[in-house]
């Protein structure tokens, strides 16, 4: 390449290369040599040792590469410096609006913030914005009525807290916070009185904390107020919302028909449900195996996981209906399960199964143990999952 | 300041005139006691004057040209940008300081010494050019005795008083916090001591070098303490505490390569075999610390425990971040394919598939396991009472539970409630007892 083609080369590399973490750029530069980088470790030195290794660079590309990373990691340094001045400027900024007459800034303060969440990200330092975050918290909860007050940031400021900690991963602020808001003596303003963004945001944030603390129900009534209130245009945050209220609603038996599924380009659930329908069990750890990655990033895996259960329950549902008697011996589940392909399942396995589906309730039956048979009840042996007060 | 000229509607002859003329006019004198507000008022500056400068603040020209040069000869010592900017920090620190004090303009700058960067530190090593300093003279024989003893080994009491956590927690936080702030930024130590054994004290402020071991010393401490570990002369509690001097040595020193990896890697292991919790999540995050640096170690190994340990705890969005974090060539390593069929075994309540992997668990898996096992027991010993009837076999649910004999099972559900009859436990009856069972009472 000729020398002006290298310095255009170079400049949208660091311009378009600077957002990148060191992972990134490793992967980026050194494609084959990945394994013999170490994990994190120090960028420049473990370069220099993989060049000087005698591989067939020449030395102009050498000399570009460490310009480059030269310049990357200055630029780390000055981010988060940057980082650090517009945390202190937020800050000063709420005392600003702290002031009586101060809640006419509060559009300055949103801007504020989303620059400096932005800031937190590129600078990887999100841990530190949580408490001028928490500041501007403390700041709206003000007695004075709408819109007249500091109030008018409440929900803006609460659903900010919760972007960060989710993706800190880290959940401890989110009981103490929801607090405010729910409690019944809060003389604060109900969410009806804040515009439809701010409520689908915060109750679709409220949802995914329920699922964590595993009451689904609570959780299904979040993202189900967050589907209907969302607005029909925004096709995005629909599909986000969604993306959790179909497990949620499949743990109660309630399932989407494929139309819904290709609409909002959810086709790689579809899969998921209809074996979770028949009770395919070989199906649903293919597809749960195969989409492993992208489930665990969303957020879903640990959630799916748990629907295995309702595909057994399906299965034994099938047999029972082909066998139509009352009575049926565990051996009659094991091969069925044996036919359907799934490997390594004794008649231990099947008990415990079953054991689990019964104290769930969705099976009405016992087993007795002497006659190795399942007993259920004559009259609805497999109540519908929604039915079922739990 | 000079306003611009105004453009008059007459020229200059003109304007002679019409002033001859007004002067031949009767001249107005009105009152003023009448019209009060036809004086005219004192006549105002058109720009207003900024105020004059207090002598007060005006700092005297030779200490700027001092404050400059000191500054100067700061700078020049710097050899790159990052030291310039601790330089202006150190700088500003040392103005803001000294004119809070009131001593700035007191204050002489050319003998004012330069503040030291990082690399300039002195390394300390204790050595016998090195003078004795004077607190510690000791006289008597008794007093020489006593000085010695510091450093032989302390049996610990094993009924110690509980003490009063959360407050302590929360000042060695902040201490733990301050020192580490300060070992970044100054101390440099090389430690002298050759003992194998030293007990653990909590830091509060910078260390004698005599007291703390080097890195030879520490490998060599760490083999004995092993050695004895495994011929069964030391408990569980002394161990811990000599590693945890041994972690603070290597902290202290700055230490962070593999044989502190290791470190931390066998406190685990060990906190794990007797059941410490608290030990084994201070250990682990630091650990995991370690790990990002880029250090070697048993990484797979390590995260396996971190699954299992969120699945037990329901602490599922620690889990999710532990998955979140596995490479590819993690994910296909035996030891996080095992814990993967675990946590899925607990998540669906499969106590059979639980029991079924424990034999085949690898490295301390086991140990976590028992620490969680009895309540795991109590569950699936209620949920198997709720479905089965009319009772089942203390045969099968020895197999079932992971027990060694059919002696030990018994002797579980009678402590926990249940009913046995002539070998068989029944269903009913056991139910009531099983609820109230101590093991599901507690949080844990």
């Amino acid at each position: 390449m000729s020398k002006p083609t290298f310095q255009r080369w170079l400049n949208e590399c660091i311009v378009g290369f600077v957002n990148y973490s060191e992972d990134d750029l490793i992967r980026l530069l050194f494609k084959s040599d990945i394994q013999s980088i170490p994990h994190g470790s120090n960028l420049k030195q473990a370069i220099e040792t993989t060049l000087n290794k005698g591989s067939s660079k020449l030395d102009t590309d050498k000399a570009i590469l460490m310009g480059f990373l030269e310049e990357h990691l200055t630029s780390l340094t000055k981010r988060l410096k940057a980082f650090g001045h517009t945390n202190l400027a937020f800050r000063n900024l709420i005392k600003l609006f702290q002031e009586e007459r101060g809640y006419a800034y509060i559009n300055v303060v949103k801007e504020y913030a989303k620059k400096l969440f932005g800031e937190g990200i590129k600078s990887s330092n999100l841990g530190e914005i949580v408490n001028s975050l928490r500041m501007f918290i403390s700041s709206c909860q003000v007695t004075r009525p709408l819109p007249y007050s500091q109030v008018i940031g409440l929900y803006y400021a609460l659903n900010m807290a919760f972007k960060t900690s989710f993706r800190i991963n880290n959940l401890q602020n989110f009981t103490s916070l929801l607090r405010i808001v729910n409690n019944e003596h809060s003389k604060l303003p109900s969410l009806d009185n804040y515009p439809k963004a701010q409520q689908v945001e915060f109750k679709y944030y409220e949802g995914r904390f329920h699922i964590y603390e595993q009451e689904l129900n609570q959780a299904e009534e979040c993202f189900d107020f967050a589907f209907r209130l969302c607005d029909k245009d925004s096709f995005r945050n629909k599909r986000l919302v969604l993306r959790y209220l179909i497990p949620v609603r499949a743990y109660k038996g309630i399932f989407p028909t494929q139309a819904l599924l290709v609409k909002y380009k959810l086709t790689d659930l579809s899969e998921v449900l209809t074996s979770l329908k028949q009770g395919n069990i070989e199906l649903f750890n293919r597809t749960l195996e195969a989409n492993q990655d992208k489930f665990i990033k969303q957020g879903i895996y640990i959630m799916l996981e748990s629907l295995q259960l309702l595909a057994y329950r399906n299965l034994f549902k099938r047999t029972q209906s082909i066998l139509k008697t009352t009575h049926v011996k565990l051996s009659s589940f094991s091969t069925v399960l044996a036919v359907a392909g799934v490997k390594s399942i004794s008649l231990l396995d099947v008990e415990c199964i079953l054991v689990n589906l019964i104290n769930k309730k969705w099976i009405k039956g016992y087993i007795s143990s002497s006659q190795k048979t399942v007993v259920f009840s004559k009259v609805d042996p497999f109540p519908k999952i929604t039915e079922i007060s739990d | 300041m000079d306003l611009p000229q105004k453009r008059s509607r007459f020229s200059e002859e003109k304007l002679k005139i019409i002033q001859e003329f007004y002067k031949q006019m009767p001249q107005l004198n009105p009152n003023p006691a009448m019209y009060p507000y036809m004086i005219a008022p004192d006549p105002m500056p058109i720009w207003p004057h900024p105020p004059q400068q207090q002598q007060q603040h005006k700092t005297p020209t030779s200490a700027n040209e001092k404050l400059k040069n000191y500054i100067a000869r700061a700078f020049t010592k710097c050899q790159t940008d990052i030291e310039k900017d601790l330089m202006e920090t150190f700088i500003r620190d040392i103005i803001t300081r000294k004119k809070n004090a009131g001593l700035f303009f007191q204050e002489d700058w050319d003998k004012t010494e330069i503040p030291k960067l990082p690399r300039e530190q002195v390394t300390i090593t204790a050595g016998p050019s090195l003078e004795v300093p004077k607190i510690f003279q000791p006289s008597s024989k008794d007093q020489i005795q006593k000085r010695k003893s510091r450093f032989e080994p302390i049996e610990l009491v094993e009924d110690s008083k509980p003490r009063n956590i959360s407050k302590e927690q929360n000042i060695d936080e902040h201490n733990k916090e301050k020192i580490k702030k300060e070992i970044l930024s100054e101390w440099k130590i090389i430690g002298t001591c050759k003992e194998l054994e030293k007990p653990f004290f909590r830091l509060t402020s910078k260390p004698d070098p005599k007291t703390i071991r080097p890195e030879s010393v520490l490998k060599k401490a760490l083999a004995w303490l092993k050695e004895r570990w495994r011929k069964g002369e030391i408990k569980y509690e002394y161990f811990s505490d000599q590693l945890r001097s041994i972690r603070q040595d290597l902290t202290v020193q700055g230490i962070r390569n593999k044989f502190s990896v290791e470190i931390y890697q066998a406190h685990t292991r060990l906190a794990l075999e007797a059941q410490d919790l608290d030990q084994y999540n201070s250990c682990m995050s630091r650990l995991f610390e370690l790990y990002k640096e880029g250090l070697p170690g048993r990484v797979t190994e390590f995260k396996a425990y971190q699954i299992m340990y969120f699945t037990f705890q329901h602490l599922y969005i620690q889990l999710e971040k532990c998955l979140k974090a596995l490479n590819g060539v993690e994910k296909k390593s035996p030891e996080i394919k095992q814990a993967m069929e675990f946590k899925r075994a607990i998540l669906l309540g499969n106590y059979h598939q639980v029991f079924h992997i424990r034999p085949n668990l690898m490295n301390s898996g086991n140990h976590l396991l028992d620490i969680f096992m009895p309540k795991l027991r109590v569950l699936s010993l209620l949920k198997i009472c709720k479905a089965y009837q009319p009772s089942i076999s203390v045969d099968i649910l020895t197999k079932e539970l992971g027990f060694n004999h059919l002696s030990e099972a018994e002797a579980f559900i009678l402590e926990n409630g249940g009913v046995i009859e002539a070998g068989y436990l029944e269903c009913r009856p056991s139910l009531l007892g099983l609820r109230k069972s101590s093991l599901i009472q507690t949080k844990t």
